[in-house]
């Protein structure tokens, strides 16, 4: 006994092994049973290979709706949810600024919530009710009761705030963890050069922080494409001409709702590849591949 | 090392033991629901059986999951034979998914309805059944009446008990919206279920019983054309929300938003619960007519239909226990008692009380609208594993386009039923 655990060949791999079993049982067994789920289908104790027939069956306007939601989300929560927490994290990381820490917990407080939580009081904020808040301020603001949540052109305007209000703080706390990383005989030494706060910026922070911004760049990119959640529990499943259907809100209807599992699967296997695609070609532009 | 493993082997054999423990001549039941005041009546029902039968006690154990939760559950241990409950509550518009493929997960409950076929509302069982038998048991014939908001009927000088076809009633709703400028009723454009009798009584269910979609029949273009035209004019409002269930909507009805609504009985509770204000204003009528169909009186609409799994351990005992809380007559006066549901076993009709929190809150008796229908008039709507397909086509495009972007009523419902087919 003592042997083997002093072996230190043999502790490494005993020590990944739970992580492993882990991963094997519950993500990559998954992954592989699904995508052969897409070629199936599937039904009570019976699965029969089809073929293709799922992925052909994906060509349908309501999938297209949802794969054009999932993608114009994406596109705008990565404006948002990039430039606004650098802003701000380069913002609060001033050493002169008072009261660091209670601007930090404030920000990052909405994360602590549950989605679920956030969802609920975006709807009833939302209400077409002419008391209901946001109608309150579209009344001060002179407007008509206005009917959010029934009218396309709020959809991602409502999503999009709400994914703010919640990750804002969270993408926040990743820039200022790189800013704090930037060793400060660099910014010592440029301002000693007589470097102005612009020229620290770009020639500086920017470029220091790359790791940090394409990580984030990352995750948010497989976040805005899987989202859900929100969707589902502002919208409903059925959304008014599918405006506010996701990727995943059709998985779940075409899985569950109606019980195709070997449709869902292809979905899933697609979402996986469309996330994947987009996330090579932005890691390609970034240079992540490239050797320094 | 060797005690730890002892020890560990221990806690294993602890745990184990935890896991069985009926004792004997008691029978434990996994029951599953999706509605808190579902479990309240099972123990009830529980309690009179073993009071009954001493010999074969039943020990409930209740889980109420959140309604997707339970049906994505079932699903998937249906699927795979394992970890179900012995009962479980599965509502209408999931129940055909799980008799699409050859083998039904259910147990036939056949028997035991025909016990008394003739006191049931039969058109309601056969909603959980298929090829002439019986799975689910449900919880009430749910048949549709009509809600009137008095308060805003007297304001227009409309006597609702002389509104007999679908023509009075829009009659009336013009001069509703005349005289006080509110509308008649709602439609709804995120769900189906407020105008599903008037289209069954208009000879266009939304699936026809050889289980193709129906969307576009000649009926339900006449039935929309109509709805559209008074939206147009006002008599007729999309509903707040989009559906009757929304907080919007109750918000709105609760404060006098509409001077009617045709809904089942089991939106009786909605009105104690959602809409406090409208108290001693509600009255209830029979559903209007189409002269033209007079023996589709009225409809049953929604419901759940409760099933015992084939999987169960302990069938027999699970059929027993099921057919006595929801076919027995014990079992449907409490579910009028405890829950609201105007149960389908017809021979308790007349030996209900109505609950005192609906004769505070009703002008008229419930009831007495309820007794005033020959049982076996009652239609049903078409539940097939399509049905589920068109009710999505309907609450996502169909009616939106229709009701707010007032698309041309053919052509929408044309191309409704191409999408679904």
């Amino acid at each position: 006994m003592k042997k083997i655990l002093h072996n230190t060949k043999v502790m490494p791999y005993l020590f990944v092994l739970p992580a492993f079993i882990i991963f094997t049982l519950f993500f990559f067994y998954p992954l592989i049973n699904s995508f052969i789920m897409s070629f199936q289908s599937v039904n009570f104790g019976t699965r029969e290979f089809i073929g293709l027939e799922n992925y052909k069956s994906l060509i349908n306007p309501a999938f297209i709706t949802a794969v054009k939601n999932s993608f114009v989300y994406m596109v705008l929560t990565l404006l948002v949810l990039i430039p606004v927490p650098f802003a701000l994290a380069v913002m609060i990381n001033n050493k002169f600024l008072k009261g660091v820490d209670i601007f930090k917990s404030v920000l990052f407080l909405p994360a602590l919530t549950s989605t679920v939580v956030i969802a609920i009081v975006f709807k009833f904020m939302f209400g077409e009710l002419d008391y209901s808040q946001m109608n309150l301020f579209a009344g001060v603001l002179g407007s008509e009761p206005l009917r959010w949540l029934s009218d396309s052109r709020f959809v991602m305007p409502i999503l999009v705030l709400l994914a703010t209000w919640k990750w804002l703080g969270v993408n926040m706390l990743y820039f200022i963890s790189g800013l704090k990383n930037i060793p400060e005989e660099i910014m010592e030494a440029a301002e000693l050069d007589g470097v102005t706060g612009i020229q620290k910026l770009r020639y500086i922070i920017i470029p220091m922080l790359k790791p940090i911004t394409i990580y984030v760049l990352t995750i948010s990119i497989y976040a805005g494409l899987a989202m859900f959640t929100e969707s589902m529990l502002v919208y409903g499943l059925n959304s008014p001409n599918n405006m506010a259907l996701t990727i995943v809100g059709y998985l779940y209807k075409v899985g569950i709702q109606s019980n195709d599992l070997g449709l869902a699967s292809a979905i899933g296997t697609f979402l996986l590849l469309f996330a994947l695609l987009i996330n090579i070609i932005q890691l390609v532009f970034t240079g992540f591949f490239k050797e320094d | 090392m060797k005690k730890l493993m002892f020890l560990f082997a221990a806690a294993i054999f602890v745990l184990a033991g935890c896991g069985s423990s009926s004792s004997e001549g008691t029978t434990s039941l996994d029951l599953w629901t999706f509605q808190a005041a579902h479990e309240e009546f099972y123990q009830e029902m529980a309690k009179t059986w073993n009071e009954e039968n001493p010999e074969n006690q039943v020990e409930l154990s209740i889980s109420v999951l959140p309604y997707e939760d339970l049906h994505n559950k079932l699903l998937v241990c249906a699927s795979s034979g394992k970890g179900c409950p012995d009962i479980a509550d599965v509502e209408i518009k999931r129940f055909p998914l799980f008799l699409e493929g050859g083998e039904v997960p259910f147990a036939d409950m056949t028997s035991y309805v025909e016990e008394s076929e003739d006191d049931f509302v039969t058109s309601r069982l056969e909603l959980y059944g298929k090829d002439g038998k019986y799975y689910g048991i449900p919880f009430h014939v749910g048949a549709d009446v009509m809600y009137y908001n008095e308060d805003i009927l007297k304001q227009a000088d409309v006597d609702s008990s002389q509104i007999n076809t679908w023509q009075d009633y829009i009659d009336a709703g013009y001069r509703v919206k005349e005289a006080t400028d509110l509308p008649m009723t709602v439609v709804e454009d995120k769900e189906n279920i407020l105008i599903w009798a008037m289209l069954v009584q208009y000879n266009a269910d939304i699936t026809n019983e050889d289980g193709t979609a129906n969307i576009n029949s000649a009926g339900a273009v006449d039935v929309y054309t109509e709805v559209q035209k008074l939206i147009e004019d006002g008599v007729v409002q999309v509903a707040p929300g989009g559906f009757v269930h929304s907080e919007d909507f109750y918000g709105f009805m609760n404060n006098g938003g509409a001077a009617s609504l045709p809904m089942p009985l089991w939106y009786l509770n909605r009105f104690t619960d959602y809409m406090p204000d409208l108290s001693g204003k509600i009255s209830i009528a029979k559903l209007p007519i189409n002269p033209e169909n007079p023996e589709v009186s009225t409809v049953g609409i929604g419901g759940t239909g409760t099933v015992v799994m084939n999987s169960s351990d302990n069938l027999e005992a699970a059929q027993d226990f099921l057919a006595y809380a929801k076919l027995s007559q014990e079992g449907n006066i409490l579910e009028w008692n405890m829950l609201g549901f105007d149960p389908i076993n017809v021979s308790v009709w007349d030996q209900l009380d109505t609950p005192e929190a609906y004769s505070e809150y009703f002008v008229n008796n419930p009831l007495d609208i309820l007794n005033q229908y020959d049982p076996k008039s009652i239609e049903s709507t078409v539940s097939l594993p399509i049905t589920v397909d068109v009710i999505n086509e309907l609450s996502t495009n169909t009616y939106y386009q229709m009701f707010e972007e007032m698309a041309d009523v053919k052509e929408t419902l044309d191309a409704s039923q191409a999408t679904v087919e």
